[in-house]
């Protein structure tokens, strides 16, 4: 199969299209971004990905692998001359997948729950999040062993599953009105997150918060039927 | 060999999904019931994130999540393969994976229809059957386990159909994996069933009916 026949399908605003990129970008590979346009599914994405009709979807050779975390395992598997992005060892790997699957099944959701949520609600998912976060300042204390990113001296599982959820992180901050990654809180997680947005890897592939803020703000008012709003 | 451990619970799904992958590399392992009203200082220990079961504990060291149990196990012990070689088709099964941790879990409308009555579970019905053709169609295909020939990780993280489905069809009353509507899927239920090593390691029947029978009641009593 021919290395260099890569396509990906994806959103610029997506963080799991993030994870992709960041991932083929660790491993320097030359890809082929076919952005999808937002409100419409293409016929490939809709024949490479029949089950959930969804964005990342990697073509590789004419072969399609989708969910988020399986592409960034695969591009680990198969681009295997430049850095690793999962851990050799068995037993750290595994807290690799423990904290991805942690973001995307609690912490995440709870996330994206709080604009749309009020009152008591609103305020048990901020808890929510606030005490993740603590959590994961905690681990990035244990695995990142005084080095900047999760992954040590280079970015990681970790760091991508964590980090590509950083631009919505910002959106919520400002649009909520909330206070969620705190200096005086987070200390670690702060500075990694600068780290990790300034990383090679990463800065081409970051979408502005501006550019998210304007983009969740038409999707607000699209789910609520109001007409986009004039800026 | 370091020491394997297992904190479990009998009549977990998630458990068995361990158990199942221990026994299929023929890996000795101490089993520890775990009370989940009155949770052990161990388990919070080795699970403060989400303080549950399974949790397998090797050399000391706590793996916590299922599958992620589940793929430890297969890299740690290579025999009897899980998981394809070709990396294609390990991001294949990791993608039924997670579509089997993501349909299955307790908020899945299978658990959903279980915990309601009335419109709220014709509509986990409805759910639950469109779940089941995807998976029948694009998931099994003409194989016979997702694995191929042999069980391999899809056909352990789909443990929730293999055995648990049927009891919440026999207590509630509806026939979900039905063997007209999913012929495929009905005939890979009763062939993992036949493998010695499932055969001989599900909980008991007799005591899952009266505990899901409980549960329901209980259920419904709430409302």
């Amino acid at each position: 199969m021919a290395k260099n026949d890569v396509k990906l399908l994806g959103v610029w605003a997506s963080p799991f299209v993030m994870r992709a990129r960041i991932s083929l970008n660790i491993k320097s590979v030359n890809y082929e971004f076919l952005e999808e346009t937002v409100g419409s599914k293409s016929e490939l994405l809709l024949q490479s990905n029949p089950v959930h009709k969804k964005v990342p979807v990697l073509i590789h050779g004419d072969k399609p692998i989708c969910e988020s975390l399986v592409i960034v395992q695969y591009i680990d598997e198969v681009w295997t001359s430049g850095p690793s992005i999962l851990s050799t060892d068995h037993y750290d790997r595994a807290i690799q997948r423990f904290w991805a699957a942690y973001l995307d099944d609690k912490w995440f959701p709870a996330m994206r729950r709080i604009r749309g949520a009020q009152g008591e609600e609103r305020q048990e998912l901020v808890d929510q999040v606030v005490e993740g976060l603590a959590l994961l300042e905690e681990a990035f204390g244990k695995y990142s062993k005084g080095k900047a990113f999760f992954g040590g001296d280079q970015i990681g599982f970790i760091d991508i599953a964590f980090g590509s959820l950083l631009g919505w992180l910002r959106v919520t901050e400002k649009l909520g009105e909330v206070k969620l990654l705190d200096e005086a809180k987070t200390p670690g997680l702060v500075k990694w997150a600068e780290s990790f947005c300034a990383d090679a890897a990463v800065k081409s592939v970051m979408p502005e918060t501006e550019k998210l803020i304007e983009f969740s703000k038409l999707l607000m008012a699209k789910m609520k039927g109001a007409p986009p709003p004039k800026n | 060999m370091a020491e394997v451990k297992l904190h479990g619970r009998w009549s977990s799904p998630y458990v068995y999904r361990v158990i199942w992958a221990l026994k299929l590399k023929g890996i000795p392992y101490e089993y520890i019931e775990e009370d989940l009203f009155n949770k052990g200082p161990l388990l919070l220990q080795y699970n403060p994130v989400h303080k549950k079961v399974p949790v397998l504990v090797h050399g000391g060291k706590p793996i916590c999540e299922s599958m992620i149990i589940v793929e430890y196990i297969e890299q740690t012990w290579p025999q009897n393969p899980l998981l394809p070689n070709n990396p294609y088709e390990r991001a294949m099964a990791r993608f039924w994976v997670k579509f089997a941790d993501d349909n299955t879990d307790k908020d899945s409308p299978f658990w959903l229809l279980f915990r309601s009555s009335g419109e709220k579970q014709e509509k986990a019905i409805k759910e639950s059957l469109e779940i089941l053709k995807v998976v029948e169609e694009h998931g099994l295909g003409e194989k016979k386990f997702f694995g191929g020939d042999k069980i391999g990780i899809v056909d352990i993280a789909f443990v929730e159909f293999a055995y648990w489905l049927g009891f919440i069809e026999e207590i509630v009353g509806v026939k979900l994996l039905d063997a007209h509507a999913f012929p495929r899927l009905h005939a890979w239920q009763k062939n993992l069933k036949e493998v010695p090593v499932i055969k001989e390691n599900l909980p008991d029947h007799g005591e899952m009916l009266v505990y899901f029978k409980w549960r329901r009641e209980m259920l419904m009593a709430s409302q």
